[in-house]
């Protein structure tokens, strides 16, 4: 099942969970990018990017950072740090490990992945979204999950393609 | 370190190294170093340690016969003369003394029933006092003749004379009662009563204690997995004979000279954890419950969420090896840390050098304190803390 970003990110809007950048900057920021990877983006990350998310729940968004003064400020997470593993960094799960979305997808609509630092990034760990869209809604409701104790692989209400992602296994298959 | 010893965590690499493989003999004399380096600090005198009134080895007898103020004793004419002629010492108990005015009007009693005339010409009933000390402490010795008869006379610090009937223990009063046994010295049958050649009790010494607590203290870890139900008795007979035999004859030094950083003596009661990984490693799953867990509890504790001080939860003793603490709580507050995301780019720069550098080996529980210590040193200024004014996340 694919979700639109902007339809995820409208549902979570809605519902209080996601905060948008105070600025529009996604034109520059897109560009950006791109000169980064040194590719074209995939369209659901330059939707991602033109939706200004800066942070859903406890989890901050990643993506450069433009100030009309200074020009890109220095981050800690560039948009190339998981280029070799073939991701680009969207968000980080708040103890210094990231979530990817993968760029090795092609035509097919890129899931988005789980990246350890205690692997130093080098291969996707667990699926965490079989589309950015999908991950969103996953995201959202994850402290929720873990806080009120649900059922193990609740996530398949919400992604149910989520064990078919081909780079890496849902978490609880991931050992 | 303010007491003399060496600060961990200003080492490094093989100076590190070097400072966990120290003997106990090691420890034990850099300590009297330090000892030795504060009475000189202080008092400006060198002093000679096997002096020391309360050493941690058996020296024999105890060095408490030189004054902690050498020339004090020295600034008096004769020891045999009163400080002040006015006044005079009168016994008023077993090993206690008062002064008081010669003069011929003043009358005392002594409170032990006996009487007394205070007359520092010699009118003084001195048949229950000790020779005049000059305002200097005496000896707990109940024979006066042999309370102290010159400062400068010294005797070898650690025998009493067989010749001189006096000794020079001015500056050192010996308890009325002896001290109370330590959990040491309680098994060797407390405190020892020291004596003098005439078989006076002149003090109390708890030196076998001392020393016995050395090498009690690194028998203890060889003993101490007994009362831990499954932990080393149970690898021990897996093993055979040897493994028990093995514990007790090695030094840690020559067990070390050939392993890398560890100690098993130490960890025997966690041996499993360390030599066989019978704990297996977090799955994926635990960690994203366990990260999850640790940034609510940080929030929780401090009453902000890291992620609103632009930090990230940083485990301090990282999940990758948290199987070789089975009994230590990953997510325990001490081992949380709001660091800024820079900050734990370094600490994931150091984590990997180590990581690399096992080369796929199983590390110690000594190794990973070591690499934890360093890592906490690198990013220790970068701390964030709740109500600590700092760079918040910039705005976007």
């Amino acid at each position: 099942m694919e979700v639109r970003v902007a339809d995820a990110v409208q549902r979570l809007v809605q519902s209080g969970s996601l905060e948008r950048t105070r600025a529009n900057h996604s034109a520059l920021i897109i560009q950006h990018v791109r000169e980064q990877l040194g590719q074209e983006l995939p369209p659901d990350l330059a939707d991602f990017y033109r939706e200004c998310v800066a942070r859903v729940g406890d989890f901050h968004a990643i993506m450069p950072v433009w100030n009309d003064r200074v020009g890109w400020r220095p981050t800690a997470v560039k948009a190339n740090d998981l280029i070799a593993a073939q991701a680009v960094p969207i968000f980080s799960d708040g103890c210094g490990s990231l979530f990817g979305l993968d760029l090795s997808a092609g035509d097919v609509t890129p899931a988005v992945y789980f990246f350890d630092h205690e692997d130093e990034f080098r291969s996707p760990q667990w699926a965490a979204g079989s589309s950015l869209g999908t991950f969103l809604l996953l995201l959202a409701d994850g402290d929720r999950a873990y806080r009120e104790g649900w059922p193990p692989k609740w996530e398949l209400a919400i992604d149910p393609d989520l064990e078919k992602c081909p780079r890496a296994p849902a978490i609880w298959n991931a050992g | 370190m303010p007491d003399g010893t060496i600060d961990p965590a200003s080492l490094d690499g093989d100076a590190l190294t070097q400072w966990y493989r120290r003997s106990p003999d090691e420890i034990e004399q850099e300590r009297q170093d330090a000892a030795a380096q504060r009475y000189q600090d202080f008092f400006g005198t060198s002093r000679n340690t096997d002096e020391d009134p309360d050493p941690g080895l058996d020296r024999g007898l105890p060095g408490a016969a030189q004054d902690l103020d050498p020339g004090f004793s020295r600034r008096f004419a004769t020891p045999t003369q009163d400080i002040d002629p006015g006044f005079a010492w009168v016994p008023i108990g077993p090993n206690r003394w008062r002064s008081i005015s010669s003069s011929p009007d003043t009358t005392w009693s002594d409170p032990s029933g006996g009487s007394a005339v205070a007359r520092a010409t010699g009118a003084l009933d001195r048949r229950g006092a000790g020779a005049d000390d000059g305002g200097r402490l005496l000896l707990a010795s109940a024979d006066p003749v042999h309370a102290v008869a010159n400062a400068s006379a010294r005797s070898s610090p650690n025998t009493l004379p067989a010749t001189q009937p006096s000794v020079s223990t001015a500056g050192y009063r010996s308890p009325a009662t002896p001290p109370l046994p330590t959990f040491f010295s309680s098994l060797f049958g407390g405190p020892v009563p020291l004596t003098s050649p005439e078989g006076n009790t002149i003090g109390y010494y708890d030196h076998q204690a001392a020393k016995a607590a050395l090498g009690l203290t690194a028998e203890y870890s060889q003993i101490a997995p007994l009362f831990y139900p499954g932990g080393w008795l149970d690898s021990a007979l897996a093993d055979g004979a040897a493994t028990a035999a093995n514990v007790g004859a090695q030094s840690i030094k020559s067990r070390v000279a050939s392993a890398p950083l560890s100690f098993p003596e130490q960890e025997l009661w966690q041996g499993k954890s360390v030599a066989r990984q019978i704990a297996p490693r977090l799955a994926k799953g635990e960690k994203d419950v366990l990260r999850a867990a640790a940034r609510a509890r940080y929030a929780q504790a401090n009453g902000i969420w890291a992620s609103d001080m632009g930090a990230v939860v940083h485990h301090s003793d990282g999940l990758e090896y948290a199987h070789l603490k089975p009994d230590a709580d990953p997510n325990r507050l001490a081992n949380l840390w709001g660091l800024l995301p820079e900050a734990h780019a370094i600490a994931n720069k150091e984590a990997a050098a180590f990581r690399a550098a096992l080369n796929g080996r199983i590390p110690t529980q000594a190794e990973v304190m070591a690499v934890k210590l360093k890592i906490d040193r690198m990013v220790a200024p970068y701390l964030q803390r709740a109500g600590v004014s700092r760079p918040g996340p910039r705005p976007k």
